[in-house]
């Protein structure tokens, strides 16, 4: 296993592609902050560095970051057709998916301390510029980044999924951002007690971006994160050791 | 305990890769129809047919990448995916493009040697034997068909197995590919590997294989030693080949 996971992180330092999503990360995560810092009341911005404005659209951008990464362990290989000499090294297909799994995870950690670093950064700076004082909650922020690392780092593993039961890349990534963006969008307008209990808004919940269902707490919301987490890594467990490779 | 098992197969000669009645089916169509056949150690097999006559699939069948829907495949007497360490015995080349192109070629090699715990020392061996040592840290996507081709063959290679399995491996090669690949191929099975080669170009299978192997919509239609086949040169593989299936040759 421990050769497995190795061979995974290798294939993850020796192309360019993870250094690029994890500066466009952290690049975009700045931005963002810094737009919604300029839209804050003075109210929000006296709060300092845990206000409302600060660390939850730094977690969505993340997100969507670490999907894309995990989406692309596995579906690049099926574009490159590296899949064939990666399972013919590990037969044992199960060996491989929890290796991406880790491996990503480990990266979507990674991802989120770096963005909620520069967010950090760029509060101060801001706040300092603009004469408020910048107190620091030790416990309310290490609560606060704890809850994104690991929303992250479970939202990462949620792509992986996606990956090998999609393979097709375009088809994967397209369809995740869809559903993240358009089909919870309708549904929690349709049913939005239903749809509060779907993995975009769980996450939301979790962050404690607030949600229209009183039962979805911030812990509910994690506990319902996890539960489509694992349930998608044993959707694709399934699938991938039935799948033939052609 | 693996060399063991190699030690034994080169003693008793017996066969390195066994299909028993292999069967695989895609809907209505069956790919591969209860094919038979066997593989030797120290000698090159040709593994002819027209396209489309189920090579690959069977191929593919024997490394666990695809399931039978019948029958069984073992290489030095298991299933692939039962091997501990499988490209220590069975090594593969079944696409030309296998890799990431943003990857340089040595690296591709590392990722698959870091899989199954070989070292970096053996990465830039078997990057020699192919003759890609200069271009190694090149990205492979800039390589050449032929460069692609070595580099398939030298990831096959990392665990310095017994059985090699090659699906079309001239295809795209050059004059000088080809003559390289057929003496390459020839070395290996000298040193005892039992080589399994698919081809649909018959001129380069007569000019490497031992044995050959004829198949067409899955079945086995001729198997023996390119001698017998050929009726000790009286006829050409080619000749015999369209005769087979039924004139149409290459489909």
């Amino acid at each position: 296993m421990n050769a497995v996971l190795r061979s995974e992180f290798l294939k993850l330092r020796t192309t360019r592609s993870v250094f690029g999503l994890l500066a466009g990360t952290v690049v975009l995560a700045g931005l963002a902050l810094w737009g919604s810092l300029s839209s804050a009341t003075p109210a929000e911005l006296a709060a300092g560095l845990t206000a409302p404005f600060g660390y939850a659209g730094i977690v969505i951008i993340v997100m969507l970051f670490v999907m894309v990464l995990g989406i692309r362990s596995f579906t690049d290989e099926v574009r490159h057709g590296s899949i064939v000499p990666t399972f013919l090294a590990t037969p044992k297909r199960l060996r491989v998916l929890a290796a991406k799994t880790t491996v990503s995870a480990a990266a979507a950690v990674v991802f989120a301390i770096a963005a909620l670093a520069v967010g950090t950064g760029v509060v101060t700076v801001y706040l300092t510029a603009h004469g408020y004082a910048v107190p620091v909650a030790w416990g309310t922020m290490a609560w606060l980044f704890a809850k994104a690392i690991a929303i992250t780092a479970l939202w990462s593993a949620i792509g992986v999924s996606v990956g090998v039961v999609v393979r097709h890349q375009v088809a994967a990534i397209v369809g995740a951002l869809a559903w993240l963006f358009v089909v919870e969008n309708i549904l929690g307008g349709l049913i939005p007690k239903i749809a509060a209990w779907l993995p975009g808004s769980a996450a939301g919940a979790a962050m404690g971006m607030g949600t229209v269902n009183p039962l979805v707490t911030p812990i509910v919301g994690m506990i319902v994160l996890v539960g489509w987490t694992v349930g998608g890594v044993a959707l694709a467990a399934t699938v991938l050791r039935r799948r033939d490779v052609v | 305990m693996q060399t063991g098992t190699k030690d034994r197969v080169r003693q008793l000669g017996s066969p390195a890769i066994v299909a028993r009645r292999l069967t695989k089916r895609f809907g209505q169509m069956t790919a591969v129809d209860g094919l038979s056949f066997e593989a030797v150690p120290g000698k090159v097999t040709g593994f002819v047919g027209p396209n489309g006559a189920g090579k690959s699939t069977t191929l593919r069948m024997l490394l666990g990448l695809v399931e039978p829907d019948d029958g069984s495949a073992t290489i030095l007497g298991l299933p692939y995916a039962s091997l501990e360490d499988p490209i220590t015995v069975a090594g593969a080349v079944l696409e030309v493009q296998s890799f990431h192109p943003l990857r340089s070629g040595r690296n591709h090699l590392r990722v698959l040697a870091a899989a199954s715990e070989i070292d970096d020392g053996r990465v830039d061996e078997v990057l020699e034997i192919v003759g890609m040592t200069a271009a190694a840290r090149r990205k492979a996507g800039s390589y050449s068909l032929g460069m692609r081709q070595r580099l398939g063959l030298a990831a096959a290679l990392l665990g310095d197995p017994s059985v090699l399995i090659l699906d079309e491996p001239a295809n795209g090669l050059d004059p000088h590919g080809i003559r390289w690949l057929r003496q390459t191929l020839r070395d290996l099975a000298a040193e005892g590997k039992a080589v399994l080669v698919s081809s649909h170009q018959l001129d380069e299978v007569a000019r490497m294989a031992d044995d050959v192997i004829v198949i067409d919509r899955g079945r086995v239609l001729r198997h023996g030693t390119l001698a017998e086949l050929t009726g000790g040169g009286q006829t050409t593989l080619e000749d015999l080949f369209l005769d087979l299936t039924d004139g149409k040759g290459i489909r």
